[in-house]
């Protein structure tokens, strides 16, 4: 009681029983989506195309209006892939699931460089690549968690698949 | 002002089940004055890089070269040596005495 008193008026200074900022909150599935929009993206951009070999002042414009637009979301996306796993890369995975899974590090390796390829390319290879990859790596992530990792079909454009738990 | 024993409340959940989210405990900043941490103590650590913050954890090994490996109870849930490596001596404030 007198204790307790004492809190009230000096509150006791914090002693933090986990990292920075609370973890245990990390999922591969943004990483998912953006992989999935630098496809859609590259499709899009696939897609472009001029009315004629010479087309006029206002089509150009609109060509190149569009293409900057594809390319500023596939840029911003393959970013995010990169971003949000090197976070769970980083902050989640530990020792011992790098030792279970081998080919954990590679793989993560692998996504930073397709990213960047697919940043640098209008290169639908090397989108469908990364995402294939991101989606290994979510499976890997999911069954550490002891959670069966399913595949899901999307309802997106690209007509991919989520990895998500069962 | 410096008082040998320091005042503390838990934030987080690494520690669980021993420690809640919301404990208060005691530290003795002189426990480890003449002589070292020793395995299962539960302890405050601060580390470069976490902003000053001071954090509760499990020695869980002592290493050869004298440095200790700390754990949260809770190791899903929990930033530890298995992160940061084994800590130096100095990097332990003190060790808990007493939940109240």
């Amino acid at each position: 009681m007198f204790l307790k008193t004492i809190d009230k008026i000096f509150p006791p200074q914090p002693v933090y029983a986990h990292c920075d900022i609370p973890c245990g909150i990390y999922d591969p599935y943004q990483a998912q989506v953006a992989a999935h929009t630098v496809v859609r993206m590259v499709n899009l951009l696939d897609e472009v195309n001029a009315s004629s070999p010479e087309p006029d002042f206002d089509e150009r414009k609109r060509i190149i209006s569009r293409v900057a637009r594809l390319t500023s979301v596939k840029e911003e996306h393959a970013e995010t892939v990169k971003r949000e796993v090197r976070i769970i890369w980083g902050d989640y995975f530990k020792p011992e699931h790098a030792e279970k899974f081998p080919n954990l590090h590679q793989l993560v390796f692998d996504i930073m460089k397709l990213a960047s390829k697919a940043r640098q390319e209008v290169n639908l290879e090397a989108a469908e690549q990364l995402l294939r990859k991101v989606q290994e790596f979510a499976e890997i992530f999911w069954t550490t968690k002891d959670k069966e990792p399913v595949r899901v079909k999307s309802t997106y454009p690209t007509e991919g698949e989520l990895v998500l738990p069962k | 002002m410096w008082f040998p024993f320091s005042r503390y409340k838990v934030v987080g959940h690494s520690m669980e089940p021993t420690f809640r989210d919301g404990d208060p405990l005691w530290v003795n900043r002189l426990s480890y004055l003449f002589s070292s941490p020793k395995l299962d103590d539960i302890v405050t650590i601060q580390l470069q890089g976490q902003r000053g913050k001071v954090l509760l954890k499990k020695i869980k090994k002592v290493t050869k070269d004298s440095k200790y490996f700390v754990e949260g109870l809770n190791k899903t849930d929990s930033y530890d040596s298995r992160h940061f490596g084994p800590i130096d001596k100095n990097k332990i404030l003190g060790k808990v005495i007493k939940k109240y």
